[in-house]
């Protein structure tokens, strides 16, 4: 197969030796590709070299931009790490495409290590608050359970050469619905454990489940919003330092509170404190679903097609 | 020619795939090019001089002295100028800032002497009115000069440069090469490019690397000659040669046996580089 | 244009001084240190300028934030390392510096000395501090009917530096282990946050002997009924809402606090070289220090409290 000639200087060779066609490159280049089909295009594309000109090609690429393709593709195809298998067949049960079952499964939080922590973390808690600690438990469980998801994003997504934020730059391939996906993983994940733990807490019981879950969900929207417009590890991490500005003062005044007159008289538990987290949490969805096509996407190339 | 470096049998694997295979080879002074396409082994061959890797097997011997050694490395890299493919440097720092502390890392301690050293490889690129101005502001061109300027601090026997001219434009690439040129009069210049011109204006020896193996050592004279009467011209396209491209002056190019009613061109390095990357096939990568 | 090509390396010494005067000088200048400063400053300097007491909250108020104020110039301080021993990072130069003679344990070297910088701009802040309260004279620690006018000690004012030592450190720390700046943050800020904000949550044995941010004063357990507590002559104070004895205040450089000081010491060793330790050296003496000013630091604090 050659590449049809046209355009002056386009190399050609006769000897191309995978039967890729350029029709073919140029639609996924330009998205047309169904998920199956580009999730398969793009382990062939790992491995070879001459299709990896072509996508730069059909991109209209120069030549800075080919190099950086291919040296890209060279390093994902290194340092894509086997993803749990737990996670992965899971992912794939529940009907994602093999290629993005492992993208979403590969992040780090989804590791039973980070998942073991992050738990533990909010145990502590629960046994500090049996250990007349004063208010000290109860406090720490409601400010930290509506972080620990988002924790978990900056963990999945921190780490250098992370892939998705790699393939952002090379493929356009619909990398905002991997971030989307993995990142709803993430926060499920975290929040999963952290429900039965709430029950424990002595001044909290399952009506008063809204008092860190409302925030959670707030927080989580949150980060996803903003990482429509920066790194979602960034986001993660000024969502974080958000939520701790906004609890600083009720920790401050906890001091001299028990655990049931810090649920009954700090502001950040009161009914109209809900309400902002639910308006929050409504507004950062419609952001999130407004701007989903930037998410993950290098914000230097100005989203993705 | 007395050799600087030496490789025998050099070997370096990335996970299940051989960045370099059994390459053996002897550089002298001057300017030695390595040409190839993009992954083809060449970042590597570079690093291991750099003394940035270390090989899997093979022996390495750059200016007299072992990197395997710890107190061999050190002191190849106290005679060494390095400038690798790309260098994010620090933007928030001025150019001057950053050649000031380079030049501490490469243990030039004394303030006065750093910052005559400092000013004067800014001269030899061209940066001396531009020293207090950020990094971040800088253009592409600009930034790969102050790369190009640390290098060539402390005055180094052994300058590595890998891919030293992407980006540059045709005047700062001859200036460049002037520069260059220069220091491989007494030291050695190791460079990777993949621009075939590069290497015929002023590469004493090239090493033609692809797929991890060294496929060519020898002069670029040497490498043109393999292309001798096999690059023809035609008006159309041929489906019988090796490498068939349309130039801009809409004219066909042959590389292989003459297709009809064509003429015999005299052959270029590019066309003899061509010929002889032409047909590996893709590498599968296993994981 | 030169003449002659020497390639023979000028200087044989390691560069240890020159990197630490360089990245001391860019440290103190550093935004995130400058600005916590300049919050701790307001926080705690602004008030007593006017050298008249400010009205506390609740009691012991003033003396429960004397150096848990300086909050913000701590984290600005772990922001600043981590941000300076992050610069180099997969994508910016750690590959050039693969080639230097001066290897990255010795960088870090540069680095974990520039600690310098900050810890005494935070020794002059807290010397400003405390000269401020004395020329005020004092504050009222206790509350009725037992009270005290303090002042701080020499020694304790030392304090912040301290701890400024240790956030830098551990900055640098968590730079050599994982690269990834919002995973640093994220560390800092809940650390911060945790120990910081919520520093009364661990004030009692045994969390304090070990948190970084110190019970500024010795106290004395004086039981729960208040007949006991009429005859004492020490200021008093309870700690928060789930107290049920009064406590004594032991102003002036206590052996806990000078014993935690010591401990704060030790683990900035320590964290100083398990940076050296991921930078590619073996600061087995620098470990073995730290290790032992722990020890002596919490085996300090623990005696004095039984005792």
């Amino acid at each position: 197969m050659t590449y049809p000639s046209g355009e002056p200087g386009v190399f050609e060779s006769n000897r191309h030796p995978c039967r890729v066609s350029i029709e073919l490159l140029r639609e996924y280049v330009s998205g047309r590709l169904g998920a199956s089909a580009a999730g398969a295009l793009e382990l062939h594309l790992i491995a070879c070299a001459a299709c990896q000109q072509g996508v730069a090609a059909a991109g209209g690429a120069d030549a800075n931009e080919r190099a950086r393709h291919e040296s890209t593709w060279a390093r994902l195809a290194l340092d894509i790490e086997p993803a749990p298998a737990v996670a992965e067949r899971l992912a794939i049960r529940l009907g994602l495409p093999p290629h993005v079952a492992t993208l979403v499964a590969s992040a780090p939080p989804l590791r039973t290590a980070w998942v073991l922590i992050l738990t533990a973390l909010l145990g502590l808690s629960v046994l500090a608050a049996y250990m007349g600690q004063g208010p000290a438990g109860t406090l720490a469980f409601l400010v930290l359970a509506p972080i620990v998801p988002v924790i978990g994003v900056a963990i999945a997504y921190g780490q250098v050469g992370e892939p998705v934020g790699e393939l952002a730059g090379v493929a356009p391939y619909p990398a905002f619905k991997v971030v989307l996906l993995r990142t709803m993983t993430v926060v499920t994940a975290a929040l999963v454990p952290a429900i039965p733990l709430s029950f424990l807490l002595p001044a909290v019981g399952p009506s008063h489940l809204l008092l860190w879950l409302l925030p959670a969900v707030a927080a989580s929207t949150t980060t996803l919003a903003v990482a429509t417009w920066i790194r979602p590890e960034r986001a993660a991490a000024f969502t974080m330092l958000a939520w701790l500005a906004i609890a600083a003062p009720s920790a401050t005044r906890a001091r001299f509170l028990s655990s049931d007159e810090l649920i009954a008289r700090l502001p950040l538990f009161q009914p109209a404190a809900q309400v902002m987290f639910v308006t929050v949490a409504v507004l950062a969805v419609i952001v999130v679903v407004h701007r989903r096509a930037l998410l993950g996407g290098d914000p230097g190339l100005g989203g993705l097609p | 020619m007395s050799t600087q470096i030496r490789l025998a049998g050099v070997t370096k694997r990335f996970r299940s795939r051989a960045a370099l295979s059994l390459v053996s080879a002897e550089i002298g002074h001057g300017v030695t090019g390595v040409l190839g396409p993009n992954g083809a082994g060449k970042t590597t061959l570079l690093r291991l001089v750099a003394t940035a890797l270390q090989p899997d097997t093979g022996e390495l011997d750059i200016l007299g002295y072992d990197p395997a050694a710890a107190d061999g490395r050190l002191a190849i890299r106290r005679r060494l100028g390095y400038l690798p493919q790309d260098v994010g440097m620090y933007s928030g720092f001025t150019v001057r800032e950053f050649v000031d502390y380079v030049a501490i890392l490469k243990e030039i301690t004394d303030r006065n002497e750093r910052r005559a050293e400092t000013d004067r490889v800014l001269d030899e690129v061209g940066l001396g009115d531009r020293a207090g101005q950020r990094i971040r502001s800088l253009s592409g061109g600009m930034r790969r000069r102050v790369g190009l300027a640390q290098a060539l601090l402390g005055n180094p026997a052994l300058l590595v440069l890998d891919e030293p001219t992407v980006g540059l434009d045709p005047v700062l690439r001859l200036q460049f090469r002037e520069l260059v040129s220069r220091y491989a009069t007494t030291g050695t210049v190791l460079l990777s490019t993949h621009l075939t011109e590069d290497v015929a204006a002023f590469c004493q020896t090239v090493l033609v690397i692809e797929g991890g193996q060294l496929i060519f050592a020898g002069t670029p004279a040497a490498l043109t000659s393999m292309a001798d009467g096999r690059v023809w011209t035609s008006a159309g396209p041929d489906a019988g040669s090796e490498l068939s491209w349309r130039g801009a002056d809409g004219r066909y190019r042959h590389i292989g046996d003459p297709p009809p009613d064509a003429e015999l061109l005299s052959a270029t390095l590019e066309d003899a580089y061509l010929l002889t990357i032409r047909s590996l096939p893709a590498q599968a990568v296993r994981r | 244009m030169t003449d002659t090509i020497t390639g023979i390396a000028r200087r044989q010494n390691s560069p240890h001084v020159a990197l630490a005067l360089v990245e001391t000088w860019r440290a103190v200048r550093h935004p995130a240190i400058l600005l916590g400063a300049a919050v701790g400053a307001v926080l705690l300097i602004g008030p007593w300028l006017d050298l008249v007491e400010p009205t506390q909250q609740y009691v012991n108020e003033t003396y429960d934030l004397i150096w848990v104020g300086w909050s913000p110039l701590y984290l600005g301080a772990f922001i600043a390392a981590n941000m300076i021993a992050n610069r180099e990072r997969d994508g910016t130069t750690s590959e050039l510096f693969r080639g230097m003679p001066a290897d990255l344990a010795q960088r870090t070297r540069g680095i974990l000395m520039a600690v310098a910088g900050p810890a005494a701009l935070a020794a002059i802040l807290a010397a400003a501090q405390r000269s401020l309260i004395a020329a005020a004279g004092g504050f009222t620690a206790g509350s009725r009917p037992n009270i005290a006018k303090v002042v701080p000690t020499w020694p304790e004012t030392l304090t912040p530096a301290i701890i400024t030592i240790g956030a830098f450190v551990a900055g640098v720390a968590v730079a050599r282990t994982t690269q990834s700046r919002s995973i640093a943050m994220v560390f800092g800020g809940l650390f911060a946050f945790t120990f910081f904000v919520g520093y009364w949550m661990w004030w009692r044995f045994p969390f304090i002997v070990v948190v970084p941010a110190p019970l500024p004063y010795g106290y004395d357990d004086l039981g729960a009924t208040l007949e006991q507590v009429e005859v004492a002559d020490s200021a008093l104070t309870v700690f928060d809402a789930s107290s049920t004895t009064w406590y004594g205040i032991e102003p002036g450089l206590s052996v806990p606090v000078a014993g935690h000081l010591v401990y704060l010491a030790g683990v900035a060793l320590l964290m100083a070289a398990w940076a050296l330790r991921r930078s590619g050296a073996a600061p087995v003496r620098l470990a073995l220090s730290g290790v032992f000013l722990t020890v002596i630091g919490v085996v300090t604090q623990v005696v004095a409290h039984y005792a």
